[in-house]
Formats: structure tokens, C-alpha cells, sequence
């Protein structure tokens, strides 16, 4: 199998470019094709196309630049192009379509009629990419699997065996999209089949919330700071709360939800990548692997969560119908494609530990759910109370911990609680917790670019920092895997628990109870 | 406002400067009504109305004239988003025969992208009359916020020997001008002069002009990050720019040649032989590069009216060719091709929007630190413009 590193000679021997010194991009992706399997799919409508273009718009994309979208459905290259128009108009960033604009990004898309399990679709998609590349002069491949994951494999397999992975002229990557397998199984073996065909540093896992803004600034605010990292441990820290709220519930995808729960759609991906970035170690540099290394060993020092332990550190939860901003909404089990009697998760929260030098003995508390108040994704971290109590409170309540909160969405910004003293002059003194509020809308003011921007450029620049890499996958779904085998006792909860509109079951205000906390009230 | 910080009347009249308006103030008090402002701000906040005071940088603005004035202020509200800062907008009127200063306090508010608390920035305006224009700096000096970067955006010609342009440059950390508002015939010795201020005082100086080549630059550069294109880099035989410019109006080089002086520096380009064309319409002239001679020629299209670059061409030994043109029929885009004689070539369309002047600001404002690239850019611009003298 030929290696990325010797696919990429053509980067190695490129002279660094002396235009570039002082600017703020560095470099723009050498010309490539771009091949999404799935093209007629949500994603590529709502996402995956819509950013192109506005790649394409702010001149971000190089000259010689192809797509060419891959799907079932038989249609022309007009008619693709006809419906990623509509879907660019009501998806992009930017707010009206610009027809010359377009029409010169249109002219580079191309549709190819396929299954995924013909072999014959390959090989016609091989004559296109060949007619594509004679006339852009340019051989690099990125291929996007924005399939359902049931195809991954199966691509995977095709395009090694129509010669499509190997490249002796150029780079060849591919994009696989969450969910990555649905244990630690069917992960390892969907690693195994990708990396029959390419090597690992051909393969760009993809979290979206790995390209958000706010998400990336979390390291930005730890390692470019001096003062947060000498406190950022277990001396000074009493707990950590990480949140992913939803209020939406599971808009169509019963059939997806009722095989994946929140512990695969949310915890095992998103929420175990925000744990990581708060809780790693200052990587050596900021190059991809050392970055990866650091969020690997904080996911190898969590501490497993053995069956006898999973009562104590893990509450499941199942909405019922309920109501949110005033609108009444149904009970899980009444979703279409959901079972009537379904035990599936809509809601988790839990408990965790990591075991290293940092942060020995700190809880985590993690909680997602869906049909919850509000939209909220957070990171807080509480510190421990002072160790003296000096100023005495009139009514004998404790003074509130000081608490440093990371919003990852919708209203990016970070925050730190702390005591102030209630301006008076009676004989008590009182105390009333304040807010410092840093909120990104209210100091820089702009719309954060959405996070497939930035991941489809990255991964055309052959940055993978942002991606996530096999044995971080790995290393994750081994972890769930402690908590879902757990799951198969006799004695699943009684579901549902928690009216939809609500902040999820009571025994999850219990369970944090019990450790003498709270949650916070967002 | 501060006597009857309790009643209704205070909220309409905060409510009113939150709103656009301008309050005029005494000179002495400008600070104080700022704080009742905000205590008002915050009461009201409490009630519903949420507002927040945000501030990054301190903006100091210098304008002749009413309209001058009116124009920065509407900059400044625009840039205000981005930019949340105290702003102190000099409005001058030195030949005035009578001293006089009085000052005036407004908010720029926004409410965020994403929606939430209404932000605000605050703007303190004073008018100077008369001899009373030389001593302006004592008062801009102790409304500064500490601890905040103080960016001086001269809105005019410089006048470099002038007093309060050298007591503001002692306190500022930027300066800020836009060469394309200075005479052709005064542009080299004005940022000639600039440039040595502005070491000697260690300020970082910008130039709204360089902002606007932000964008070709980023297109010149896109060319040569990778084979084939980076092949011809250092082989580069000949610059072509062509300026939109207007009918019996003296054509502005001073962007182009900063395009071109961006190219002589980060190419080792050395200027070979001084030659300013006997027309005063058009320049042209030879540098040296490693590979062999560079020829450089600006010229006026005649047929593009409007302001700035209209295209511009790259030929290489071998004959490759990297242009960038604004469409005629949609100058808000432009076509971006390279002919290469391998064959390989391309032609896209991208964004080429003229950038506002608060487009312009902003990105300026975004700067910490000196800028190499634009530096040494203008210095040998600058050495274009003396015909290299």
C-alpha cells in the first residue's frame, strides 16, 4: 500500500511559497477533486455543498478544482447542478447567490449514477476522474463518504479494488463521517477494512464540532493563556460538568436513533471530544500528532465504568411527551421508525474519572439529552471553596464556588463566577456571586464560518489536527463499550422518565446529589 | 443627566443616546456622564433592556470639518461590531478665529450576529476651534482607556511638523492613513516622512490602501503555492497593472506600486533602471530579478472607471501567464486564470468585492503588531515613486 507521505511528494518538493510570509492564510489546497459518495443526500445539500461554494466564493479554493457527486439516483450533470443550486441558495453563509459566481463553481460539478456495490459504478467513476484531471492537469483525490455508515466498507473496498486509492502522481484522502461503528467492534473492524486500502494518514475521521470556532478556541484559552494552567488541575478544581443539551428531538431519524442512542450520537463522539480538550496536557507542538497523542492519553486514563459500578455513575433517561416553547411535543416512543416499547437512551448522564497525575480524584459529570429547555452546549469547571470561611453569610448558606464556564454553543463565549461583596453599609456583610462574561458575538461581532469550512479545507491542506485518528476512536468506543455492556441487565429503566421540556430524569438530580453538587442551571 | 439619576426623564435620555443621538456635555464632564450612562444602562438592563458596554481598543479619530467628522463617525458606527471601542473623534477647525472646544457624548449599539444582549461602544466627539486645535491632545490624553491599544486614524494628509499630530503620535500605538487621499504629487515624501516617524516613535503604521491589496495579494500568492504554478515564481519576466481610473483625473499609482513593491520585496527584485514615462499618465520601469530583467509597467484603463486595481498580469520566461481582471459586466467579481504552457490551466470566478472603508478599518484594526510585509512594500513603493532616486 503506497503511503500518504510518499502520495505527497509533490508537497515535499514544492519550495515554500515567499509570497506567503506575513499572510494570514499560508497556503491554498493544490488543485483536486473532491468526491462525494452519497450526493444526494441531506448532508451534501445542507452542508457539504453550500460550504464549498462559499469556499469557492472567498477564493479559498484552488483553480483546477472538481466536484463530482456519486448517488444511486439516476440523473444528468445538469440536474445535479440544478439541485445543488437550490440547496447552495438556501444553505450558504453568504446571503444571495452570485450568478457568475456560481455559474463558474457549477461548471466543475459533475454527477455519477451508481450503486455503492458495483463494481462497473467505479470504474465509470474512474473514466470521469481521468477526463476530470487531462483537463485540470491535476491527479489528487479527496473522497467524502457522506453515506448512511452501513456503505463505509463497502466503498472502502470498491475503490481499492478499481485501483482508486493508489496514487503514484498526487494525494488520494478520505473523509468518513460519524457514526464511527457502533462499538468498539464494528469500529476496530471498519478501521481494519479502511486501512486495507489506505494508510492512516489518508484517512480524515470527521466531528463537526471539531471545527467549530469555539470548540478550537478551548485550547487557544488554556495554552495561550498563563494563568489559567497553573490552577487547571486537581488542587484547585472540585468537578467538572460537561453539557450537550438539545431541545429538537430526533427530527426523522427513529430508525437511525433507535440503533444508535445518545451514548453513540452524542457521548461517544462529541461529548468525549470536548472531555479530551479540557482535560489533556499541553501538547509539545501544534502539529496534528502531537495534539492527537495528548487527547489519546487523556481517553486511555479514563477510568472504566465496571457493571457493578454503573448504577452509581451512569443515569439513563427517555423523553415523554411534554412541552417546549409552548408547543406540545410527542413522547419518544410516539417518533416514527421507534419501537412502542423502546428502551433506547434520549438522555445519559455520567460520571467519570480519569486517572492521571492531574486530575486524580475530579469527577467529570457528563449529560446530553434530547427534548431538553434549551439548546446548550457547555464546559464548566468548578473550582473548590476557599479554604477558610472568612466572611460569615447572615442567612448560614455557603458562598457560591467560583465557576469558569466555556460555552460552545449557541452563544459562544466564556465566563468566571465570582463572590463580590453587595455594595452597603449594614453591619453584614453580604455576598453575591457576579459574572466576567467574554461573549465572541459581543467582542469580535462577526458569525463564527461554519465548521465543514474549515474541516474541507483542512483536509485538503492534508491537515488532520482536527480529525480524529483511529486510535482515539478506538480508545473511545472502548469506554462506551464498559458502559452499554452494563446496559444489558435484566432491569432496564422504566421508560419514559422525563417529560419532554425538562431537564431530563429526577434520579439525574439525585445521582449528582448524592456527591453533595449540583447541576448548573443553564 | 446626573442630578436626576433616578427618574424617567434619565432613562429616555440614555435611551436616546443608545439610540444614536448625541448629548452634548461639559468638556470637564465627559467622563462622569459617561459612567451615569452606563449605571443608567445597567438599571435599565435590569429591567428588560439588556445592554452591555464592550470595549477592545481605543479609537482616536482626526477630522476637519463637519462632514469629514460625519463621515468617520458613520465608519466607526459600522466598524463598532467588530470593533467594540472608546472612540474620540477630533473634529478641527483651526483657521477659526476664536479658541473653542466643546465635547458631545453618543453610543454606536449593535445587537450581535448570534443574537442576545445589545452591544454598545461609546463615543465622545470634541469640536476644537481656533488655537484651541494645537492643544486638543491634553484633553484626548486622559479619556483614553488605560490598558487598551490607542489607534490615531488620521482621516486627512498629515501634516507631519503639525503639533497635535505629534502629541497624539506620542500616545498612540498605530497610526492609521489612506495613502489613496493623499495629492500623487505629495504621496512619496508624505509616507516617506511617515515611515521615519513611526520607527523612530515605534508605532505600527498602516495604511488603509495596503488593505485594500489584502485580497490580490491573496490571489497572486494562490498562483505559486504549488506545482506547476510555483515553478514559475522566480522566473517572472514581466508586471502588468492596469488602474480603473476617472476621465481628467490624475490616476492614483500609489496602490499598484505598493502591489508591485510587495512582489520587488518578497522576490528580491531590485529596481534596475528609474524610468517614469515623459506621459504622466502611466509608469513603467525595470528591476532585476535573479533569473534576468523584470519589466513593470501602470497604466490606466480608460474603459474601467471607479477606483483601484482593475487586473493585473504575471508572465513568466516560458510563456505562463497568471492574471486577475474585475468582470466588466460584474466588477464585484473577478476572473482569476493561469495559462500555462504545459498546458494545466485554469479560469474561476471569485468574489472581488471593493472593500468599504470600514471593511478596510476593521481589518487594520485587527492588526497587533508591526507588518513586515507592508513595511517593506512601501519602502520600495516609495523608491518607485522617486523614480529611484
Amino acid at each position: 500500500m503506497q503511503t500518504e507521505r510518499q502520495n505527497e511528494m509533490t508537497i515535499e518538493e514544492t519550495v515554500e511559497n515567499p509570497l506567503r510570509v506575513g499572510m494570514r492564510s499560508q497556503r491554498t489546497p493544490e488543485p483536486n477533486t473532491l468526491v462525494i459518495f452519497g450526493a444526494s443526500g441531506d448532508l451534501t445539500q445542507r452542508k457539504l455543498v453550500p460550504a464549498l461554494y462559499d469556499l469557492s466564493l472567498e477564493g479559498l479554493l484552488p483553480g483546477g478544482f472538481a466536484v463530482v457527486g456519486m448517488a444511486r439516483r439516476p440523473k444528468t450533470n445538469s440536474e445535479f447542478r440544478s439541485e445543488m443550486k437550490d440547496a447552495v441558495a438556501q444553505h450558504s453563509r453568504t446571503k444571495s447567490l452570485q450568478p457568475s459566481a456560481w455559474d463558474a463553481f457549477a461548471a466543475n460539478l459533475y454527477y455519477c449514477q451508481a450503486e455503492f456495490n458495483d463494481p462497473g459504478g467505479y470504474i465509470q467513476l474512474a473514466s470521469m476522474l481521468q477526463k476530470i484531471e487531462s483537463e485540470t492537469g491535476c491527479h489528487n483525490r479527496l473522497y467524502y463518504l457522506a453515506t448512511p455508515p452501513r456503505y463505509y466498507s463497502e466503498i472502502a473496498k470498491r475503490l481499492g479494488e478499481a485501483g482508486l486509492t493508489r496514487r503514484d502522481d498526487g494525494w488520494t484522502r478520505i473523509i468518513v463521517e460519524k457514526p464511527f461503528g457502533r462499538d468498539l467492534a464494528s469500529a476496530a473492524e471498519l478501521n481494519r477494512t479502511l486501512l486495507s486500502v489506505f494508510s492512516e494518514d489518508q484517512v480524515y475521521r470527521i466531528d463537526h464540532y471539531l471545527g467549530k470556532d469555539t470548540v478550537q478556541n478551548i485550547l487557544v484559552f488554556r495554552f495561550a493563556n498563563g494563568i489559567f494552567e497553573p490552577i487547571w488541575n486537581r488542587r484547585y478544581i472540585d468537578h467538572v460538568q460537561i453539557t450537550v443539551a438539545e431541545s429538537i428531538g430526533i427530527e426523522g431519524r427513529g430508525g437511525y436513533y433507535e440503533r444508535a442512542g445518545v451514548i453513540r450520537d452524542i457521548i461517544q463522539n462529541h461529548a468525549l471530544q470536548l472531555l479530551s480538550l479540557a482535560a489533556m496536557e499541553p501538547p509539545a507542538t501544534f502539529e496534528p500528532d502531537a495534539v492527537r497523542d495528548e487527547k489519546v492519553k487523556v481517553l486511555r486514563a479514563v477510568r472504566p465504568i465496571p457493571s457493578e459500578d454503573e448504577q452509581a455513575s451512569t443515569v439513563r433517561g427517555q423523553y415523554g411527551p411534554g412541552v417546549i416553547s409552548g408547543q406540545r411535543v410527542a413522547s419518544y416512543r410516539e417518533e416514527d421508525k421507534v419501537a412502542a416499547e423502546s428502551v433506547t437512551e434520549t438522555y445519559l448522564a455520567l460520571r467519570l474519572f480519569i486517572d492521571n497525575w492531574r486530575w486524580s480524584g475530579v469527577p467529570f459529570y457528563i449529560r446530553s439529552g434530547k427534548r431538553l429547555p434549551k439548546r446548550v452546549t457547555e464546559i464548566a469547571i468548578i473550582f473548590k471553596q476557599p479554604p477558610l470561611a472568612l466572611f460569615p453569610t447572615t442567612d448560614g448558606s455557603r458562598i457560591e464556588p467560583n465557576v469558569l464556564s466555556i460555552t460552545i454553543q449557541p452563544d459562544e463565549g466564556i465566563s468566571l463566577n465570582f463572590g463580590s461583596k453587595v455594595p452597603g453599609t449594614g453591619a453584614a456583610l453580604r455576598i453575591r456571586p457576579v459574572e466576567m462574561d467574554f461573549r465572541y458575538g459581543t467582542s469580535f461581532g462577526v458569525a463564527t464560518p461554519d465548521a465543514y469550512e474549515r474541516l474541507l479545507l483542512d483536509s485538503m491542506l492534508g491537515d488532520a489536527t482536527l480529525f480524529t485518528r483511529r486510535d482515539e476512536v478506538e480508545v473511545a468506543w472502548a469506554f462506551i463499550n464498559t458502559i452499554t455492556e452494563s446496559w444489558t441487565n435484566p432491569q432496564p429503566p422504566s421508560f419514559p422518565n422525563y417529560e419532554a421540556g425538562t431537564w431530563g430524569p429526577d434520579e439525574a438530580d439525585e445521582f449528582i446529589e448524592r456527591d453533595g453538587r449540583k447541576w448548573r442551571r443553564l | 443627566m446626573a442630578e436626576v439619576v433616578d427618574g424617567m426623564e434619565v432613562l429616555d435620555e440614555y435611551r436616546a443616546i443608545l439610540s444614536g443621538e448625541a448629548r452634548r456635555v461639559d468638556v470637564p464632564a465627559v467622563e462622569s456622564e459617561l459612567t451615569q450612562l452606563w449605571k443608567a444602562a445597567a438599571r435599565d438592563s435590569l429591567e428588560g433592556q439588556p445592554v452591555v458596554r464592550a470595549c477592545v481598543l481605543n479609537l482616536v479619530g482626526y477630522a476637519q470639518g463637519d462632514d469629514v467628522a460625519q463621515h468617520i463617525n458613520e465608519v466607526i458606527s459600522q466598524v463598532s461590531a467588530r470593533h467594540p471601542s472608546r472612540s474620540i473623534i477630533i473634529v478641527a477647525d483651526p483657521g477659526a478665529k476664536s479658541a473653542g472646544l466643546r465635547a458631545s457624548i453618543s453610543a454606536h449599539c449593535q445587537i450581535p450576529p448570534a443574537g442576545g444582549r445589545q452591544v454598545c461602544s461609546e463615543q465622545i466627539t470634541l469640536h476644537a476651534s481656533g488655537a484651541a486645535v494645537d492643544e486638543v491632545h491634553g484633553t484626548v490624553l486622559p479619556l483614553l482607556v488605560p490598558g487598551l491599544p490607542v489607534f490615531l486614524w488620521w482621516h486627512d494628509e498629515p501634516l507631519l511638523d503639525n503639533h497635535l499630530f505629534q502629541e497624539l503620535l506620542d500616545s498612540c500605538d498605530h497610526l492609521l492613513i489612506d495613502s489613496a487621499d493623499f495629492a500623487p504629487e505629495r504621496t512619496a515624501a508624505l509616507l516617506t516622512g511617515l515611515q521615519r516617524i513611526t520607527q523612530e516613535n515605534d508605532i505600527t503604521l498602516s495604511d488603509l490602501n495596503w488593505s485594500r491589496l489584502t485580497h490580490w495579494r491573496e490571489l497572486v500568492a494562490q498562483f505559486f503555492d504549488a506545482s506547476p504554478g510555483r515553478q514559475y515564481l522566480d522566473r517572472l519576466d514581466a508586471v502588468n497593472v492596469e488602474i480603473a481610473s476617472i476621465h481628467g483625473k490624475k490616476p492614483d499609482f500609489t496602490e499598484g506600486l505598493l502591489l508591485i513593491g510587495w512582489l520587488a520585496s518578497r522576490l528580491g527584485w531590485v529596481l534596475e533602471e528609474g524610468a517614469l514615462r515623459p506621459r504622466l499618465d502611466a509608469m513603467s520601469f525595470k528591476l532585476k530579478s535573479g533569473a534576468g530583467p523584470v519589466t513593470v509597467k501602470l497604466t490606466p484603463d480608460p474603459h474601467h472607471t471607479g477606483e483601484g486595481l482593475h487586473s493585473l498580469s504575471l508572465r513568466a520566461a516560458g510563456g505562463a501567464i497568471f492574471a486577475i481582471s474585475r468582470k466588466a459586466d460584474d466588477p464585484a467579481c473577478g476572473i482569476v486564470s493561469a495559462e500555462l504552457p504545459e498546458g494545466g490551466g485554469y479560469s474561476r470566478v471569485v468574489q472581488m468585492d471593493l472593500p468599504s472603508e470600514a471593511t478596510l478599518l476593521s481589518d487594520e484594526l485587527d492588526s497587533s503588531g508591526h507588518d513586515a510585509s507592508f513595511e517593506e512594500a512601501l519602502a520600495h513603493a516609495v523608491r518607485f515613486m522617486d523614480g529611484g532616486q
